[in-house]
């Protein structure tokens, strides 16, 4: 039961501090389908990051011979109307998937999470300009608005990112300003005030944490949203330009073959499913480890 | 007593909120002092605007008019930072211990938080042993340091609530109904530590309360208030023994008597309580007042002192 710590020894006295992440990373670990699905996404990214070395073909070269090959020895997931390999294509392709996905996750989570958290705090006059602004960006198609600021902006991995992140601005900001809302009527914040708390501090301390729950499963649900945005992108030629590979390029390129010839769309669809279904059910572990609530 | 020192005063204290329909009057005019060690008892029904001028008097709500008086200095409208620093003299016990902790913060960190703020301490062990100071005076076992709200009860949470208001070493501790959602012997064991405490360091308490046999336990002085006004103020023991209000023996004459031998002509109070929004002139209580005069429904009747110490707002005591 001692932490071992001296520091803390005025108040271990039969108690024992856990670090939040600790804690958080405690309660993780008892979560079996977490755990796994967050074995897989470290697999996914060991894998995408050494792409070079797993791949066991270069993801470009064509090779006429070859095409239309079904899984076999050679090609473990075989190849496509080019004869190219289509395991390194998902292999490499994966990179930008999850890059992009993963990048435009975070900036309209950081630029979603202000712009709402601010809104929800002072209300007023800045609730009201920001939430039109984003009833606007909400009116408009996000693929629209994704093409839009694509076209705008140029092709490239940090372009493309912030064409879809910029679709899902709106969402973050809404999500955040209703829940701050609720938590900022509460009596405890009333109490960090009388303490002397800073608005800012407030905000840090007492908001965020108890706002973390949802935006964790929103990010999660939104990466998978964002692959399927980011082959959108491709799919029209403004995201990321071939031959370099992508999940939803590569299926988009299969689908006129599908009917004869299955694995060009099925195969990196898989991957797809594999990674939404790991990243949804870590984020609800995440969710439930996150709640002090739930501690055992 | 009469070598106290005055610790608050309020001066025609007034604190309106704007509505649809106009002006709430939820303080309107309050006036009264506090010596030091001493605890006055604020004392009406719900909505009457006590925990409005609770907060008033630390500043979470800025008053439209009056004054508020603070060791002298006058604190009523003030710079951020002036007001940070008087948090550290003037604190606040909360009605509900379970919506007022923070869920995600442990016992250690929440009776620490006020710590954090004003960064009194530097070393990472003089806060811990700050904190365990803290929950051996308020009688948390220190078992409980890293256990988190939600597995508290009632009793345990509010200590966490009294300690977190005493960990800046204030003067005054303006106390909002701390003990009303606690069980009976749970409130007991409170507002004996509240005693206990201010024997020990001298505290002062403004004590909000609906229960009068809580406020008689704990106050040296009452304040009755009825929408937002005054109707009477003196020392406890005089209230019991001689109200003088209309209102305040309708208060009396509501505690019940556990004795069935016991006949009793209660005084009910009728009708409701008035808006009080845009109120009219004239005394608040007349429309539920048993005996009123034509001048109860013009005139708003003036706190006057009708014996030493013993201030009552209404027109019937002057003839």
């Amino acid at each position: 039961m001692s932490s071992g710590n001296k520091t803390q020894s005025y108040l271990s006295d039969g108690g024992k501090k856990h670090s939040q992440w600790g804690d958080i990373w405690f309660r993780l670990r008892h979560n079996v389908p977490a755990m796994i699905c967050l074995g897989v996404i470290i697999l996914l990214i060991i894998v995408v990051v050494f792409a070079d070395v797993i791949a066991p073909y270069d993801y470009a070269k064509m090779s006429p011979k070859e095409k239309f090959m079904y899984p076999c020895a050679e090609h473990w997931l075989g190849t496509d109307n080019y004869g190219r390999d289509i395991l390194s294509r998902i292999i490499y392709g994966g990179r930008i998937s999850l890059l992009v996905s993963v990048l435009a996750v975070v900036i309209s989570l950081i630029i979603g999470g202000f712009l709402g958290v601010l809104a929800g705090y002072f209300g007023g006059m800045y609730d009201n300009i920001a939430m039109r602004v984003m009833d606007i960006l909400m009116g408009i198609p996000s693929f629209l608005l994704a093409v839009c600021v694509s076209a705008a902006l140029g092709t490239g991995i940090l372009n493309t990112a912030i064409a879809i992140a910029v679709s899902g601005i709106p969402s973050y900001a809404r999500l955040l300003r209703a829940q701050v809302m609720a938590i900022k009527g509460g009596e405890y914040i009333e109490v960090a005030r009388s303490l002397g708390n800073s608005d800012m501090r407030i905000i840090l301390k007492h908001i965020i944490p108890n706002v973390l729950s949802p935006i964790i499963v929103q990010s999660t649900l939104n990466i998978g949203a964002f692959i399927m945005a980011i082959s959108g992108l491709s799919f029209v030629g403004l995201g990321v330009q071939p031959p370099i590979p992508e999940w939803g390029s590569i299926m988009s390129a299969g689908r006129d073959f599908f009917r004869d010839f299955y694995p060009i769309v099925t195969f990196p669809g898989i991957a797809i499913l594999i990674t939404l279904v790991s990243f949804n059910l870590l984020g609800d572990g995440l969710r439930d480890a996150m709640d002090p609530k739930l501690r055992q | 007593m009469d070598d106290k020192r005055i610790l608050l005063e309020a001066k025609d204290l007034k604190k309106y909120f704007k509505t649809p329909m106009g002006y709430l009057h939820a303080v309107d005019g309050v006036s009264f002092t506090i010596e030091e060690g001493t605890t006055l008892g604020i004392v009406g029904e719900s909505g009457c605007g006590k925990s409005t001028l609770g907060r008033a008097l630390i500043g979470l709500n800025e008053p439209t008019g009056g004054q508020v008086i603070f060791n002298g200095n006058d604190i009523t409208h003030v710079s951020k930072k002036r007001r940070k620093q008087l948090f550290t003299d003037m604190q606040m016990i909360f009605q509900d211990p379970f919506s007022s902790l923070d869920p995600r913060m442990c016992v250690a960190d929440l009776i620490g938080e006020p710590l954090d703020v004003y960064r009194a301490y530097t070393s990472k062990t003089d806060r811990e042993k700050k904190i365990a100071e803290l929950m051996d005076t308020v009688g948390l076992a220190r078992r409980v340091a890293y256990a988190f709200p939600h597995q508290l009860d009632g009793g345990r949470r509010q200590r966490i609530g009294v300690a977190r208001a005493l960990a800046l070493d204030p003067k005054l501790v303006v106390c909002d109904e701390p003990v009303s959602a606690l069980d009976v012997s749970i409130q007991a064991q409170i507002l004996n530590l509240l005693k206990q405490l201010q024997k020990d360091i001298g505290l002062t308490y403004v004590f909000i309360t609906h229960d009068l046999s809580v406020v008689k336990h704990i106050s040296h002085k009452i304040l009755i208030m009825y929408m937002g006004c005054l109707v009477e103020m003196c020392e406890t023991e005089e209230f019991f023994r001689n109200p003088t209000h209309p209102y305040s023996k309708g208060l009396l004459s509501a505690i019940p008597i556990p004795s069935i031998h016991v006949e009793r002509n209660r005084i009910h109070m009728d009708g409701e309580i008035t808006s009080p929004i845009e109120p009219a002139p004239g005394c608040r209580f007349a429309p539920r007042c048993r005996s009123t005069c034509s001048k109860c429904f013009s005139v708003t009747p003036e706190l006057k002192e009708i014996s030493p110490g013993h201030f009552c707002a209404c027109h019937m005591n002057e003839n």
